[in-house]
């Protein structure tokens, strides 16, 4: 266990490295960038008395690196992500970017269910018939779905079942509840979930079903299960308890990579359809350039994408005793 | 020792020619009815894409109010949006602008920072395998997507100021100008440049023709530099004649950096474990540089990968080309599919004029299809793990 212990260590001290770097770039970006925020906050008022006033206020004459250090130490002390410049003037970033994060889980947990779900499925059907028809045909009709943009299949999918059928609405909505800084919407528990879940869950379910298949198809060889058809054991029985057990393993490295998939998604779901998140909000931030609210969702973003990544490699470890979590490291 | 018999020259003929294993490669790929269909669907995209400015009917930005929105017609084949554009024409312009990024982006990204940066990481290994590796896992830890859109919001003055510099400096006006004014700075720059690109055609066409067992890897580095070169400078005056140049170096730029990770990692591990091989070890021990290993005894051996792994980011390329541009902080000037499906998308627009939305969702659903048949067919092919 000590070599264990160690990895585990040695991943968990990188992590901050490579978000200051990170945090550095974004921030460096953010300063370069044009319409800065004092000529917004300045508006009518262009004079050189006030904008100089406001500099000095925000700390904006500084050298950008001395920002950067009171931007991280704000942070740090008091979690403190600055103010909104345009989208709400004044507000609290971070009271503006957690409630919303609230808001894009919902379709994306949602998403993440159906792709491993119905992707496993998919996935054991194939390798079980492998070499007829089915096998192809069912892994590259998914792989149909995995082509198409989430931009470019979700207005037809509004076309089909909201204009159409008039099946389901558009928007968000549900039971509200009140979270402190703002009110959000519970659309779990409605309709409005459906729509932006489906888009989302479609393009993984592919590369779900892939893996699944390739590890089936390599358990299906293995001894054990020949010794458990062997002993007479019912073919339901060795499916479920032998094959799939040990061919769901590897699916434990995709999760990380699937929640960024979502998260990037959720751009284009939540502009499209309206849905009050963090894609939208960024979507808003990217193009009334207001940089904190930018800056702090790419720094939140980038932490939770590496921390995903740590934990999932760890838990890797512990799950299957045979990778080797030395040579992880030069790889 | 006894000699072998030689066979007579009518049995010899019988014998089937040999085939290297790309020519296997070609045969196999050629056997596989999708990724042919594949093939001719990317081929005739690309081919649609570099000459748009002849083969579209209309110019994509003139603007005819009386006939907005109009149904598919004879005049208008896909109709006209809503400030009167041919729609034709302007999916034409799209296909050039996925055409460019792509290959730019590939250029760029996949064959110089990943080829260069994974063989070099692999075989080099030491400290700049560290540096190398090090840097690559901060921008794979990168959320891809919204740093992209933060890059294309912010940095868009700088690189239009930027290219406009270019313009007036490399662009062939530039060169017209220099040469009826002699003795200014600009013509030894650009004399500095042709000179440096003629070398390097000069390079690589000795190092192709001086044969198998002469070629020697010394070549390849200026050769491979210069070809890159001339790549870029092709690429400049294609962008030159489209517009809204900026807006392309900016998203091949930000894109080849996030895209080259993968692609490295892969190389390296593949060169890491071929030098360890014999024949290695054997051109090492006849004297062979590290340029001649390089690019004689590893180069063909990891093309496969690189092939590989190229055509299956094609696919993403094109996506997030469409992605940013549809967000808006993409391709501005020029028409792409992203901002046409933008335009046609919104609820009310969809219900009344749904061919806006089905002709530019349509064929960029194909071709992500495509490139992603033909990865998976070349995956096939070229990998032997997996066949």
């Amino acid at each position: 266990m000590q070599g264990l212990l160690a990895y585990t260590i040695r991943r968990l001290l990188w992590m901050p490295v490579i978000l200051f770097v990170v945090s550095f770039l974004t921030f460096t970006i953010t300063r370069f960038g044009p319409g800065d925020p004092v000529t917004i906050l300045a508006g009518q008022h262009r004079d050189q008395e006030t904008i100089e006033r406001i500099q000095r206020e925000r700390g904006l004459d500084k050298p950008f690196y001395e920002q950067y250090g009171i931007y991280m130490g704000n942070i740090l002390t008091d979690w403190d992500f600055g103010e909104s410049v345009t989208i709400n003037r004044g507000a609290d970033v971070w009271d503006l970017i957690w409630p919303k994060m609230l808001v894009s889980i919902q379709p994306g947990f949602i998403a993440l269910v159906i792709a491993f779900s119905v992707g496993t499925a998919v996935g054991i059907f194939a390798a079980l018939r492998q070499g007829t028809w089915m096998d192809p045909l069912s892994i590259s009709s998914f792989l149909f779905f995995q082509s198409i943009p989430v931009l470019v299949s979700l207005p037809f999918l509004i076309l089909i079942f909201v204009i159409k059928l008039d099946l389901l609405p558009i928007g968000w909505g549900g039971p509200r509840i009140d979270v402190g800084p703002q009110e959000i919407a519970l659309g779990i528990f409605s309709t409005h979930i459906i729509l932006p879940a489906l888009v989302l869950s479609l393009p993984g379910i592919a590369g779900v079903a892939r893996l699944v298949r390739a590890t089936t198809l390599q358990v299906l060889g293995e001894d054990y299960v020949r010794t458990a058809r062997a002993k007479g054991l019912s073919e339901m029985t060795v499916i479920t308890q032998h094959v799939t057990r040990n061919a769901l393993l590897p699916l434990v490295t995709v999760i990380g990579l699937s929640m960024v998939t979502l998260l990037e998604g959720a751009f284009f779901t939540e502009t499209i359809l309206g849905i009050p998140g963090i894609g939208l909000l960024g979507f808003q931030a990217a193009s009334t350039q207001d940089y904190d609210v930018i800056l702090a969702l790419v720094l939140m973003l980038a932490t939770v994408f590496v921390a995903a990544n740590i934990v999932i490699d760890i838990a890797y470890t512990f799950i299957d005793p045979r990778v080797r979590y030395d040579t992880q490291q030069v790889s | 020792m006894a000699e072998v018999p030689e066979l007579p020259a009518e049995d010899m003929a019988r014998l089937p020619a040999s085939i290297g294993p790309w020519g296997l490669a070609l045969r196999r790929l050629l056997r596989k009815k999708l990724a042919l269909i594949a093939i001719v669907a990317i081929a005739s995209f690309y081919f649609v894409g570099l000459f748009a400015p002849v083969i579209s009917p209309k110019d994509y930005k003139t603007t005819d109010l009386p006939n907005q929105l109009q149904a598919p017609s004879l005049e208008h084949p896909l109709g006209t949006d809503r400030l009167g554009r041919d729609l034709l024409s302007r999916v034409i312009w799209s296909a050039r602008t996925t055409t460019i990024v792509t290959v730019a982006t590939v250029v760029a990204g996949s064959l110089v920072l990943a080829v260069g940066l994974g063989m070099l990481s692999g075989y080099v290994g030491g400290k700049v395998d560290t540096a190398i590796m090090r840097s690559g896992e901060v921008f794979a830890s990168l959320p891809g997507l919204p740093m992209l859109i933060l890059i294309n919001a912010t940095m868009r003055p700088r690189a239009v100021a930027g290219v406009d510099w270019l313009e007036s400096h490399i662009s062939s006006d530039a060169l017209l100008t220099a040469l009826r004014e002699p003795g200014g700075g600009d013509f030894v720059f650009i004399a500095l440049l042709g000179l440096l690109s003629t070398a390097g055609v000069v390079g690589l066409g000795a190092w192709l023709l001086a044969g198998e067992d002469r070629r020697s890897g010394t070549w390849l580095m200026p050769a491979m530099l210069a070809t890159f070169v001339i790549l870029i400078l092709w690429a400049v005056q294609a962008i030159f004649a489209t517009p809204g140049s900026a807006d392309y170096f900016l998203i091949f730029g930000a894109l080849a950096l996030f895209s080259w990770v993968g692609g490295a990692r892969v190389i390296r591990s593949q060169v890491l474990a071929l030098r360890e091989t014999e024949y290695v070890l054997a051109a090492r021990a006849m004297g062979a540089d590290t340029w001649r290993i390089l690019g004689s005894h590893l180069l063909p051996n990891v093309s496969p990968i690189i092939i590989v792994s190229v055509s299956a980011s094609l696919g993403a390329i094109a996506g997030t080309e469409i992605a940013l541009s549809f967000l808006g902080v993409g391709v501005r000037e020029a028409p792409s599919f992203g901002s046409l499906i933008f335009q046609a998308s919104n609820p009310e627009t969809i219900n009344d004029y749904p061919h806006l939305l089905l002709a530019p969702a349509l064929v960029i659903a194909a071709l992500i299809f495509a490139f992603n048949l033909l990865g998976d067919a070349l995956n096939d092919v070229l990998t032997p793990k997996a066949r």
